[in-house]
């Protein structure tokens, strides 16, 4: 991140640079916070872990809250501290963290149904919010859903949570908006999820697959969560691409940073249910294998295509980083796909001084911008920050 | 770059087909103003098919001499055209479905008994994962199917019975979830009835497809046998020219491997299950 941030304080434009890894699991967290600190906004083109996010919580706190009918006081407001706010009339909305724990604090305990909390809340409080959220609870508390019943539910709901709580979010975002963005992205998946459970509810209600309930449109939330879905670009033209080796293909960007060119990760093993013994006879295609089809993920080949994907969707230089310790102090390999690159490695001193409170561009690095009018730059290598 | 040409001496499947490695630029200038696309653009990733548009943006160049589209999308269109559009589960349903296996052995089905004893912890994705990996090695061809078993023979006692497990397994998931269907099992299913079609004739190219004149298979890192037989039954139904544009790791090694997945008789047929 602090090669990005000098390259780009040398006029290169984020765009033209992409950051690869072979996963980016591991990779998000750690970019993500040294983004920051170096005032980079980066975008992930990776599945988004929903069920982390507010909205899928917002989903999520409204079936459990119908689907239990008797609740206690936290259940009844856990959609409002997942930000709910109502489908119109929303100044004032959501309500602040604080609010909620002193309503918490000032309602009785023991569990009622949403009806009686309905009764019970104007005797402790008078702030109107909640009246107004009872009401719109009370109005769609139906313990039999219909498919419509569960869309005028969640639909508006999510509809709200976009048109109020995100813009509310930005208002008080980090530097690097990137509370605002993951809420965006988040909301935008959460309201496929939404129009997929609605769809497949139905289906599975006419199949007799499922009956009516809060407790099934909650589970299948969740199954539809965990799917791996497509991914989609989340627009930023200020935003540095952060991508999946797989999916650089066909890509042409000036500049690709390669992270994690470990030989742990490049190439990694992959999960088969195929024993060893037979991945190899059809891979060999020995005897009457040869026609069954391989699976490249058996070997190295497919990490070796994304890798060498990645290398070739670089127009002017590729930056390959890499660790060489794990945080237990063991020792970590290059890549053996490395071997096959015409490297120039960074030294140790240029990139200590490239992370220093004086940042300077290491040579091999600056020699790969436009303004040196070196015009075919061999790929260099540096270690990981 | 090289450019490769297949040979193959069984029957010339092949012939239409040419394979191409880190060639893209071949493609991206074909890009013409057509009325209709003249090209199919297969790519199964998703994100293939927008890096293309979005090279082809940068060049400002007209996007509509191709249509981007993904194998099992064209699968179901040629069937659309003759039949009431064909419906399938997705893998949700699948786990569902799986999910409501029953816990006696007395009434699970024969082919699962060695998986659920031996593996204990063997849930519906692990069923599903196998079923997919069996069908993406076989495409459940009879042929491919009997390969498998004939070399598992050869192993030694318990990698053979875990290979045998596998199989039996596979093919014993595929059999409970279509008896528990009236869709069909997954989209790959779907390529494979298209399959099936195009292998016997036309198969709806003509009316689907009148100006499609080269199909381009692209992104490609491994090749299932799926695919393969589709691209079987394109050979035998089109006179299109078909590209497989391959990735620098594997390009060598799925060239040679491509004309015997392609020698198979009768692509898209099942296994009686």
């Amino acid at each position: 991140m602090a090669t990005i941030s000098e390259v780009r304080d040398r006029g290169v434009n984020v765009r033209d640079i992409a950051v690869v890894a072979r996963d980016l699991d591991p990779y998000e967290q750690p970019l993500t916070r040294a983004a920051i600190q170096y005032g980079v906004t980066p975008v992930f083109w990776t599945q988004l872990r929903v069920t982390r996010t507010e909205p899928y919580a917002l989903v999520k706190a409204l079936c459990t809250l119908f689907a239990d009918g008797d609740v206690a006081a936290t259940p009844l407001l856990a959609p409002l501290t997942q930000r709910w706010a109502p489908p119109t009339d929303a100044a004032g909305w959501p309500l602040e963290q604080s609010t909620i724990h002193a309503h918490l604090e000032a309602l009785p305990s023991g569990r009622r149904s949403i009806a009686e909390w309905a009764a019970t809340i104007p005797t402790h409080t008078t702030d109107e919010r909640l009246t107004t959220y009872c009401d719109w609870l009370q109005a769609h508390c139906e313990p039999e859903p219909t498919p419509e019943t569960v869309g005028a539910v969640l639909g508006p709901s999510i509809d709200a949570y976009r048109e109020t709580s995100v813009p509310a979010r930005q208002q008080a975002d980090a530097p690097a908006l990137m509370t605002t963005e993951t809420a965006a992205r988040a909301t935008v998946r959460v309201t496929r999820l939404v129009e997929q459970v609605t769809h497949k509810y139905d289906e599975w209600l006419a199949d007799g697959t499922v009956s009516r309930s809060w407790d099934a449109v909650r589970e299948l939330c969740e199954l539809l969560a965990t799917q791996r879905p497509g991914r989609r670009e989340h627009s930023n033209a200020r935003a540095i691409d952060i991508m999946e080796a797989n999916d650089v293909w066909a890509l042409s960007v000036p500049i690709v940073i390669a992270v994690g060119a470990t030989a742990a990760e490049w190439p990694a093993q992959t999960d088969s249910v195929v024993p060893a013994e037979l991945q190899e006879a059809v891979l060999s295609g020995a005897g009457e294998t040869d026609i069954v089809a391989p699976r490249t993920m058996w070997g190295e080949g497919r990490d070796r295509d994304h890798f060498a994907d990645a290398m070739r969707a670089a127009e002017r230089g590729v930056i390959v980083t890499r660790y060489t310790q794990t945080g237990d102090g063991d020792d970590v390999h290059p890549s053996p796909f490395l071997a096959s690159l015409n490297m120039e490695t960074v030294s140790g001193q240029a990139r200590t001084q490239l992370v220093s409170t004086t940042p300077q561009l290491p040579p091999a690095i600056a020699a790969l911008l436009p303004a040196s009018g070196d015009s075919d730059p061999a790929p260099s290598e540096t270690s990981h920050e | 770059m090289s450019t490769l040409r297949l040979h193959t001496t069984a029957q010339d499947a092949a012939s239409q087909i040419s394979t191409y490695c880190g060639e893209e630029e071949r493609l991206l200038e074909r890009a013409d103003r057509t009325a209709t696309p003249t090209e199919l653009v297969l790519a199964p990733t998703e994100l293939h098919r927008r890096n293309l548009q979005r090279r082809l943006r940068e060049r400002a160049r007209p996007q509509n001499a191709f249509e981007f589209v993904d194998p099992e999308t064209v699968a179901e269109k040629l069937l659309t055209a003759a039949d009431t559009t064909p419906t399938s589960l997705d893998r949700v349903d699948r786990l569902a479905l799986l999910q409501s296996l029953p816990s006696e052995p007395t009434d699970q089905p024969l082919g699962l008994h060695p998986l659920l004893s031996t593996q204990h912890d063997t849930g519906p994705q692990q069923l599903e994962q196998i079923r997919v990996e069996l069908e993406s090695m076989t495409n459940f061809h009879p042929d491919r199917i009997a390969a498998l078993r004939n070399v598992t023979d050869a192993f030694a006692g318990p990698i053979a019975d875990e290979a045998t497990t596998l199989v039996d397994g596979g093919l014993a998931v595929e059999t409970w979830l279509r008896d528990r269907t009236v869709k069909m099992v997954s989209k790959t299913a779907l390529l494979r009835r298209a399959t099936r079609r195009l292998d016997g004739g036309d198969g709806g190219w003509t009316d689907r497809y009148p100006d499609i004149e080269r199909i381009s298979f692209v992104g490609v890192s491994s090749i299932p046998a799926p695919e393969v037989d589709f691209l079987h039954g394109l050979c035998t139904a089109t006179t299109a020219d078909i590209e497989l544009h391959l990735r620098p790791g594997t390009a060598e090694y799925l060239t040679t491997r491509l004309p015997d997945l392609l020698s198979i008789e009768d692509p898209g047929q099942e296994v009686t299950l």
